[in-house]
């Protein structure tokens, strides 16, 4: 008996912090982070500084992929450019340094070596076609370069991107005038309503009614019904869905769509949060497929994909906490970024240890998503 | 029990001391960050290193705590049974 007793005692001592203590622990920073404290902020954004003032190319990247590499290259400047420019916003000290780097940032994803995956896959140049439309859309690049090219121009009026910019959104609008679906190709037959999201947000500010057209197609035409979860892609000529909905394209979007549309961002958020948010052991976990859908497989989106739950959209659904003033399931899910980022303080600066370029500028980008205001 | 508090405690500042460690030295050479985007070209030595570390962090920010309050309740118990 006393036996029994010890071992049950025992166990239960074992128990009782795993439920209680780890995930508390690993939230203590997350109403700091939620309030834009100052001091983080600035932390984290030496942290992406130095990832990114280091040269890094294609070879700083083992996806296995040439295509995937360069893409992670675009996106480490592309997020760290969106953190920079937001931290800009909340904290209008840092602008003097952080809009400098946001131009950095605009540069490089300028750069040839940045654009040669989105070259590779068309076989031409996305700067070169922007005058002409041969079906040749280049949706993944222009559409998320010519957002931060716009949120550059709100925070600063006379940005020297603005010329491009303008060239860019009216290259992007005609396209989608023009496509029977409204959605252009991020690559030759491959067409990601995530990535027009991008696409869309960009050309908010000069196209307000193509943008409204837009977003009542895609509530339309590529929500899933049952969940209100955004399809992760479609076919390009008839736009029926070719793969399901899905928790990185759904809560990836929900963060896009926060430049143009605070409240189709919100309800993306909401159907991500009731169909895919999970906690486990307390932490914030995000399903990459609703329930109903089995044996979803992983992929370059959703990154590793464990016991059903998604890196990616874990990260992504981060930003959604934020904008959306949800307190609680921020902290749930920056507690998971901690867990699994370990971030590291070093001297004035903050990095997530396994999280490499990409990984700390999206989190940058995440961590300090613009709050809209209720 | 003082012999076996000492070499609980012992183990606990090794796990720690291991967790610090590696945080620091990985974190270095950029090893751990292959482990969210690893693909064929991913060297297995630095798999190997971010698994490792994972695994450690793992154990020591969600099982250490638990670990501590076993063997303490365990202690305690045993400690009582024999009075």
């Amino acid at each position: 008996m006393n036996r029994f007793v010890a071992w049950a005692a025992g166990f239960a001592a074992f128990l009782l912090p795993l439920w209680f203590l780890p995930h508390r622990w690993c939230e203590r920073d997350s109403a700091a982070w939620f309030r834009g404290d100052e001091q983080l902020q600035n932390q984290l954004a030496r942290g992406v500084e130095r990832l990114i003032t280091n040269p890094i190319s294609r070879a700083n990247f083992k996806t296995g992929s040439a295509q995937f590499d360069g893409e992670w290259l675009f996106g480490a400047y592309l997020m760290a450019g969106f953190g920079f420019g937001q931290t800009t916003l909340e904290h209008p000290q840092f602008r003097s340094r952080h809009l400098p780097l946001m131009e950095l940032c605009a540069e490089r994803i300028l750069s040839d070596d940045v654009r040669a995956f989105d070259r590779e896959m068309w076989r031409n140049d996305p700067l070169d076609t922007l005058d002409r439309d041969t079906g040749h859309d280049h949706a993944a690049y222009l559409g998320y370069f010519n957002l931060l090219l716009s949120f550059h121009r709100q925070l600063e009026p006379n940005s020297k991107f603005a010329p491009l910019n303008d060239r860019i959104t009216a290259a992007l609008a005609r396209r989608l005038e023009r496509s029977p679906t409204m959605l252009l190709q991020s690559y030759p037959a491959e067409t990601y309503p995530v990535d027009n999201t991008a696409v869309i947000a960009s050309i908010a500010a000069q196209h307000r009614p193509l943008v409204e057209k837009w977003i009542a197609r895609c509530r339309k035409d590529y929500l899933d019904p049952k969940t209100g979860l955004l399809i992760q892609a479609v076919e390009p000529h008839s736009g029926s869905a070719a793969d399901s909905p899905r928790g990185s394209g759904t809560a990836l979007a929900a963060y896009f769509l926060s430049f143009a549309d605070p409240v189709f961002s919100r309800d993306l958020y909401r159907a991500a949060k009731t169909h895919l948010a999970d906690t486990f052991l307390g932490f914030g976990v995000v399903r990459e497929y609703p329930r109903h859908i089995r044996n979803g497989r992983g992929d370059i989106d959703s990154g590793p994909i464990i016991l059903g739950y998604s890196i990616s959209a874990t990260g992504f659904l981060i930003a959604g906490g934020r904008t959306n003033g949800d307190a609680e399931e921020f902290a749930r899910l920056t507690g998971t970024a901690h867990l699994f980022g370990a971030p590291l303080r070093r001297g004035d600066r903050r990095e997530y240890v396994t999280g490499g370029p990409l990984g700390n500028a999206i989190l940058f980008a995440m961590l300090t998503a613009r709050r809209q205001s209720p | 029990m003082k012999r076996r508090l000492i070499r609980h405690s012992a183990e606990i500042v090794i796990l720690v001391a291991l967790h610090f460690t590696l945080l620091h030295w990985l974190a270095e050479r950029d090893v751990v960050s292959v482990v969210f985007s690893a693909g064929q070209h991913t060297p297995r030595w630095m798999l190997l290193s971010a698994g490792a570390f994972l695994l450690v962090r793992l154990l020591v920010l969600l099982f250490l705590p638990g670990m501590i309050l076993n063997r303490i309740v365990l202690m305690i118990v045993e400690n009582r049974s024999k009075q």
